[in-house]
């Protein structure tokens, strides 16, 4: 079946990627990030000086701040950056940069559908930039439920959301050996367990009526989509790399 | 968090530079830095570069009531916060002086020197007007985010398309962009602000300061002018006194600016609405 | 500045080995698996952090790398905050004044200490006065996540100030933390090139803060620019680019 945007022609199909990492000369990170028609930047300082009301005694202070495309932060923007920060929170060793703040600003560049999971994945590539030490990265993906199909769609745009019965917001970690012939093996093991699913969710937020067995193919489906994320993630860095290593390689 | 002032290094070298006639970037006085203009998919969504500074423009547009003494303006509103993204010193909810200041140089450029042709904004007579709304968002601050938001904000008004309306006495029909072509807005004139900063009592002046030219600066004056040589704005806030004749040395340089800068805008747009038609065919 | 899109090949090139943060360290490699007294020691250095359940894991985006001299592991990455760590060489500007020290900043999320006496051959009657705004390269003598860093103007071993203490005019450039270790290598590409050209003087501190200094402004606004814009060119790109700025001066 197409998809509304024609430019699909599957429902698990995912727009394209784009990514662009320290493009921010002031912020100590910077990525932007683009599912298709939807773009997020994001920008983060720090470890960088922590406010007194703000400071914490044994780890850094992780504050998010989204801003949206059009008109004054409401509490659609509130919501997003309460997502990203307790998402984050986990996820960053906060304990190695004590009474410090990490700055993270979500600004929305360009709307068509799925903000929230663009936001994510442009974050962790941010983050990346900054070096700010990470337990493990994260991909993101969201899909809805077509209300008359009943058919599941991966990354819907903003014309397909419309027409939806639930929409499901995913984010898993990504928690693999480094490739190398000695630990192949357990690599694959390790990729099992995430076929199943078990400690890989890191956010779900799902609106809508759906059933049970609705939510967990959603999550599978989702699950696929988030390692394309994850290995679009890794060529991105490695890309960066390689610029940085040119005069070494030489 | 504050800003870090420079060292006393950085300071003294600035200004002995701009003794022996340089600049720390390599630019003579009267350069701008490279402007670059990106338009998004979407109609009145414009990125500007001025070297490492960078500002969104995103304009949108509703259908509102309007004020009973004014029953045919429509409405034009900024908004131009600055966000955390463009420096650490830019706080969520609390402006600074700096703040307040480039946001009023803004308003007074854009808004009061009526580029926007507010009257043809009118659907119904004290029944509904558009209102268009011009959201500027700062990603990287270095140095003279007036002059780029300005940039941004007029190419972003000339860019911008609103659907097409139909009235028949009293029922006003708003057509989406598939059903008519949108409509671009009336805009009079294209007014470019062009900043400069004065250094060594007011001897030395350059034009479109970086962040460390700004922080070492002694007094600056923005001028906004259009390709007409009309000057719509001026602004000097503080700072060092200066000679009426330097005024008018500015304005001399400020032209020669303001018509590279417009040719620039007019050619970039023309270029998209040429990518646009051949993606519509 | 970086940018892919998902045209581009996603294959992985062999190349340097990658790791992102929650890759494990291959624990055949490096001997982890091994227990008991004979298990070889392992030495972590920055971008690597024991976890929970007892794996080695990456914290950083970057290169792992390895030396058999004591089985050492570390990513090398890049950044642009930065982070005291003892014994690196830093170039910082005096924010502030106490009776005991000076506060220098050197980047970090908190400024530096550097006491008044922590120069070659200072005594409370006779010891250097420095003003806020003054530009120093010194040493880390301490770092601790919990505590602001210390710094010192001398070599601790010989008492001798060895280079450290106030730089005088020059120009100082921010730069990322990688490309700032990449100036220290004594065989740097566009050193070398600019240094057939034009004698200047440098210090480049850890901390992404390089110091030039050099007889004319224009030459060290030459070698500020070609240092900062050589970061992402290859050997070839690198020769063109400061050959193209020396021709204009």
């Amino acid at each position: 079946m197409s998809r509304l945007d024609r430019t699909r022609t599957s429902a698990h199909q995912l727009r394209p990627f784009f990514s662009s990492q320290n493009l921010l000369n002031r912020a100590d990170g910077s990525a932007q990030f683009d599912f298709g028609g939807s773009s997020v930047l994001c920008s983060v300082v720090g470890p960088a000086e922590v406010k007194i009301r703000q400071e914490k005694l044994d780890k850094a202070t992780i504050e998010v701040i989204a801003r949206p495309l059009v008109g004054l932060p409401g509490v659609a923007d509130k919501a997003r950056e309460r997502s990203i920060q307790e998402t984050l929170e986990p996820l960053i060793l906060s304990s190695l940069h004590p009474r410090t703040l990490v700055q993270i600003v979500v600004q929305t560049m360009k709307d068509d559908g799925c903000i929230l999971s663009t936001a994510f994945n442009a974050t962790i590539l941010a983050l990346l930039d900054a070096g700010i030490p990470l337990q493990s990265i994260l991909g993101s993906v969201t899909c809805m439920i077509d209300s008359e199909t009943n058919e599941i769609l991966l990354d819907p745009t903003t014309e397909e959301l419309a027409r939806s019965k639930s929409t499901h917001v995913f984010v898993f970690d990504n928690k693999t050996s480094i490739a190398g012939s000695a630990n192949k093996d357990q690599a694959k093991d390790q990729d099992q367990d995430q076929d199943s699913l078990e400690g890989a969710i890191l956010y779900s937020d799902s609106t809508g009526i759906f059933t049970e067995n609705e939510y967990f193919e959603c999550a599978h489906a989702g699950f696929k989509a988030a390692q394309a994320v994850h290995g679009f993630i890794r060529t991105a860095v490695q890309k960066k790399l390689e610029k940085e290593y040119q005069q070494t390689q030489a | 968090m504050k800003e870090a002032d420079p060292s006393t290094n950085e300071r003294e070298f600035l200004l002995q530079a701009l003794k022996d006639g340089a600049r720390i970037d390599g630019r003579k006085f009267y350069d701008f830095r490279t402007l670059r203009l990106e338009f998004g998919s979407e109609y009145g969504a414009v990125e500007v570069q001025l070297g490492n500074t960078r500002v969104l423009a995103k304009v949108s547009c509703e259908v509102i009531r309007p004020y009973t003494d004014k029953p045919t303006e429509g409405f034009l509103t900024f908004n131009t916060e600055l966000s955390p993204m463009a420096s650490a010193a830019f706080e969520v909810g609390r402006q600074t002086d700096e703040e307040v200041l480039v946001s009023r140089l803004i308003e007074k450029a854009m808004k009061r020197s009526r580029a926007l042709d507010t009257e043809g904004l009118c659907i119904v007579a004290g029944e509904k007007v558009w209102s268009i709304r011009v959201d500027i968002h700062f990603l990287d601050h270095d140095g003279n985010l007036v002059d780029a938001a300005c940039i941004a904000a007029i190419t972003a008004l000339l860019h911008f398309r609103r659907p097409d309306v139909t009235v028949v006495g009293e029922d006003v029909t708003i057509h989406t962009l598939e059903q008519r072509n949108p409509v671009p807005l009336s805009v009079h004139h294209i007014p470019i602000c062009v900043t400069f900063a004065f250094f060594d009592n007011g001897e030395r002046m350059i034009v479109d300061p970086t962040f460390l030219e700004e922080q070492v600066k002694e007094g600056d004056m923005t001028m906004t002018l259009n390709v007409h040589k009309e000057v719509c704005a001026l602004s000097k806030a503080g700072g060092i006194p200066m000679d009426l004749d330097q005024i008018l040395q500015c304005t001399r340089v400020a032209i020669v600016k303001v018509t590279e800068i417009t040719a620039q805008i007019q050619a970039a747009l023309d270029t998209d609405a040429k990518k646009r038609q051949v993606s519509r065919k | 500045m970086t940018s892919i899109t998902t045209d581009q090949d996603m294959e992985q090139t062999p190349g340097p080995n990658i790791v992102l943060p929650g890759d494990l360290l291959p624990p055949t490699a490096s001997g982890l698996l091994e227990d008991g007294p004979t298990a070889p020691v392992i030495k972590l250095g920055p971008g690597l952090h024991p976890m929970d359940d007892d794996t080695i894991t990456a914290v950083k985006a970057g290169v792992l790398k390895h030396s058999e001299i004591g089985n050492r592991w570390w990513v090398e990455s890049n950044q642009r905050r930065y982070v005291a760590a003892a014994g690196e060489s830093v170039i910082g500007v005096v924010v502030g004044k106490t009776v005991e020290h000076y506060k220098v900043d050197i980047g970090t999320a908190q400024p530096a200490l550097l006491g008044v006496l922590a120069f070659e051959g200072a005594t409370k009657r006779n010891k250097p006065n420095l003003n806020i705004g003054a530009l120093l390269y010194c040493r880390i003598s301490l770092a601790n996540k919990d505590m602001e860093p210390e710094l010192e103007c001398m070599n601790p071993t010989t008492g001798k100030a060895d280079g450290y203490g106030e730089l005088k005019a020059g120009f100082v450039s921010k730069i990322s933390l990688g490309l700032a270790r990449r100036l220290l290598d004594p065989k740097s590409l566009v050193l070398r090139l600019l240094g057939q050209h034009i004698s200047f003087e440098m210090a480049t501190g850890m901390n992404g803060r390089v110091w030039i200094h050099s007889t004319s402004t224009k030459h060290t606004i030459l070698i500020c620019n070609a240092i900062k814009n050589s970061e992402y060119l290859d050997t070839q790109e690198c020769a063109t680019m400061v050959k193209n700025l020396v021709q204009k001066m």
